[in-house]
């Protein structure tokens, strides 16, 4: 018997593991062989950019890691690029987390960030302080925007923070700023209980999807700069002349997007073709 | 005695007094409230905590359960425990600096956590293949929309069509941006509203009692 | 016909949105029991849902009682799967490979696993009714469901199946609000454009 519909109804109705398959392909090659494809730079990372280089040296920056590790993990360039530029500032950096496994991260930061460290003469304990897993739940982010040294006494090592810089941390107020990493775990308590109450400026650099929900509170002057995921962070060291992943994927990045497009118009094509002649109904929720 | 703090209106009373020293020292500052709310907060926090021991007794009881009686997949329950006993004295005997502690956070459960977000992708973009089609007017403009999008966050395009970004920005600065705005509103105004019906003692489910429980 | 549901009711604590997945859950609860159609609900997710799960156990045992069939109330189809949302998340996909229940429900507070659940649901040919609370998933939730509801469609599904006066209440004054608020906007509007920002000043912190 005859395939009725033919090409159209293939094109309307393949197989979504040939997505998977081609999403697979066109990632991995340009990542283990870079073409180096030039990039846009948005205005928004140019923002994000001039908000950081108000800081000062001296200046002490809340970084707050509200992130999983699997975050990090598309977080990374702006992670790096954000804390190179703090480094070569001499900011103090009084680093949290919002995740138990932001335990994982410091020795992995700070590992691709050696060279700088070195360079710098940026040590733990005099530079910047991990003061470890203290956002919990919203409770904790309140009572630590209160009274910050009646919360957390010691650093993530267990060793008095008494007698460093951060004695001059009263409440989130003192902070010169606010430089949160997040998948969206407790940035919505830290706008609350320490932008809200004490004007501190916040700069945020977010996964790709919670984005949207942060271009609000960046309108509403919540927060200050907005870097947006992997691409976002690219562009960032782009600007501060440190290549590093986030560039390497932009490749990737690309053809991943410019694949799922070519995509989208095959179904489209079946979907003329085929499914508005045969009655099928696509199994989706936009009608 | 203890009837009286396991009953309903203590345990509103309770929850009522806590959120006045919360609520009021935000719009009248006066020290010794200030203090006592900073106090009931850091209390809270701590309190939560606690939360993972009960967490951990819990699951140790119900694991127990499954594998006394030998209930379906009970094997997997000994794998459970094991590995929460393992994790566990680790952290204690090693810290969570060294040892097989850190060795287990960073060789198992961060790539494990990592595997799952990352399939996230891929799952997006299937879903987006098979939704996006012009199948109505609406869907049409969406699609629209969502191409202009697409193609803005493709690193590439921005370079060789600078004018791209303008249309995205548009795009996502009123659209999207209005639709975080209105969703922002109702979720705050449906917590407000849920927090009123928890403290007129409407909604009881979260301390624990059905309806007509007392 | 014969095949299971799977309704899970989010993953967060005691929220606006569990609240309602949880008067969603005893409608179907209540349907699966009046039909004898087997009820899976996936529990977990964070370390808030230890709690939520007693709520939802006694929900689901009311429902079956209420039903008439104390009997067929399995508590060993909750179950819990992880106090972590990525151990959860697979946890949840094994029982829909598994089970190949023929309904999948998500209401309540899901984040990033939505699009990991309700996808692999659809891989599995179930109909799909997922709820979007999220800004961040709710677009790609409405790409993979079957049927989705959208911010405040769930709380509203919630009253309106569970008849709580309370929760009808709420939605209702929620909508009053809501007019309150658009009143505030076009207040304010017209207000900047006539070069005054006494709206601004009065609403802001």
């Amino acid at each position: 018997m005859a395939d009725e519909g033919g090409i159209y109804k293939r094109m309307a109705t393949y197989d979504k593991r040939w997505v998977y398959v081609a999403l697979f392909i066109v990632v991995l090659g340009p990542l283990i062989n870079p073409i180096g494809m030039p990039i846009g730079i948005s205005a928004q990372t140019r923002h994000y950019k001039a908000e950081l280089d108000t800081l000062q040296e001296g200046d002490i920056v809340f970084s707050t890691w509200n992130m999983e590790f699997s975050g990090y993990m598309e977080l990374k360039p702006g992670v790096l690029a954000t804390h190179k530029m703090f480094i070569e500032k001499g900011v103090k950096l009084c680093i949290a987390f919002g995740h138990f496994e932001g335990v994982a991260l410091p020795p992995e930061i700070f590992k691709q960030l050696k060279k700088w460290t070195d360079d710098y003469d940026y040590t733990e304990g005099e530079d910047y302080i991990i003061i470890g897993y203290v956002f919990p739940n919203e409770a904790a982010v309140a009572a630590l925007a209160g009274d910050f040294h009646a919360n957390v006494r010691v650093d993530w090592r267990g060793e008095s923070i008494e007698g460093t810089f951060l004695d001059e941390i009263q409440n989130g107020g003192d902070f010169a700023m606010i430089s949160d990493y997040t998948t969206g775990l407790a940035t919505t308590n830290i706008i609350r209980h320490i932008v809200l109450e004490y004007d501190t400026p916040m700069v945020v650099n977010s996964i790709g999807v919670s984005v949207p929900g942060h271009l609000a509170n960046l309108d509403a002057g919540l927060i200050t700069a907005l870097l947006a995921s992997t691409r976002g962070g690219a562009e960032l060291e782009f600007l501060i002349g440190s290549p590093g992943p986030g560039l390497k994927s932009m490749d990737a990045f690309t053809f991943g997007h410019y694949s799922l497009i070519i995509f989208i118009i095959i179904g489209n094509i079946g979907h003329y073709g085929w499914t508005r002649r045969s009655g099928a109904r696509d199994r989706t929720g936009i009608r | 005695m203890s009837s009286f703090f396991k009953s309903r209106s203590a345990q509103i009373t309770v929850l009522i007094v806590s959120f006045l020293l919360v609520f009021i020292p935000y719009f009248i500052p006066w020290g010794p409230l200030d203090w006592l709310s900073g106090k009931l907060m850091t209390i809270a926090a701590v309190t939560n905590a606690f939360t993972i021991v009960i967490a951990v007794y819990s699951q140790f009881r119900r694991s127990g359960r499954f594998i006394n009686e030998r209930r379906k997949g009970w094997v997997y329950h000994i794998y459970l425990l094991a590995l929460m006993a393992i994790m566990t004295l680790s952290g204690f005997i090693f810290g969570q600096h060294a040892g097989a502690y850190e060795w287990l956070l960073l060789a198992v459960v961060t790539p494990l956590s990592s595997v799952i977000y990352g399939i996230l992708a891929f799952y997006m973009s299937s879903a987006g293949a098979r939704a996006f089609r012009a199948r109505s007017p609406h869907a049409a403009l969406l699609l629209l929309a969502g191409f202009v999008v697409l193609m803005y966050q493709a690193p590439l395009t921005g370079a060789f069509f600078p004018g791209i970004e303008g249309a995205a920005v548009y795009l996502t600065d009123t659209f999207g941006m209005s639709v975080s705005r209105m969703f922002s509103i109702s979720v705050s105004i449906g917590a407000i509203v849920l927090g009123v019906r928890m403290l007129t003692g409407k909604e009881v489910a979260f301390l624990g009692f059905g309806e007509g429980d007392e | 016909m014969g095949k299971p549901v799977v309704c899970s009711y989010g993953c967060g604590g005691f929220d606006y949105w569990t609240v309602a997945g949880l008067s969603i859950l005893g409608y179907v609860a209540k349907i699966c029991a009046e039909t004898d159609t087997r009820l899976i609900v996936p529990t977990g997710g964070s370390s808030d849902s230890y709690i939520v799960r007693e709520a939802a156990v006694d929900l689901v045992r009311n429902a079956y009682t209420a039903a008439g069939r104390p009997e067929a109330f399995n508590e060993d189809d909750m179950p819990f799967l992880s106090g972590e949302q990525y151990a959860y998340t697979p946890g949840y996909v094994g029982i829909l490979v598994r089970e190949r229940p023929g309904t999948m429900v998500m209401t309540g507070s899901h984040w990033s696993e939505a699009m990991n659940l309700a996808e692999m649901a659809n891989a599995v040919d179930s109909i799909t009714i997922t709820a979007g609370c999220y800004t961040s998933n709710m677009a790609a939730l409405a790409c993979a469901s079957d049927y989705i509801m959208l911010g405040e469609e769930q709380p509203a599904a919630g009253a309106y199946l569970s008849r709580d006066p309370a929760q009808m209440a709420s939605i209702r004054v929620q909508d009053i609000y809501k007019f309150i608020a658009i009143g505030t906007i076009l207040l304010g509007l017209i207000a900047v454009n006539l070069g005054s920002d006494i709206i601004n000043r009065l609403i802001s912190t």
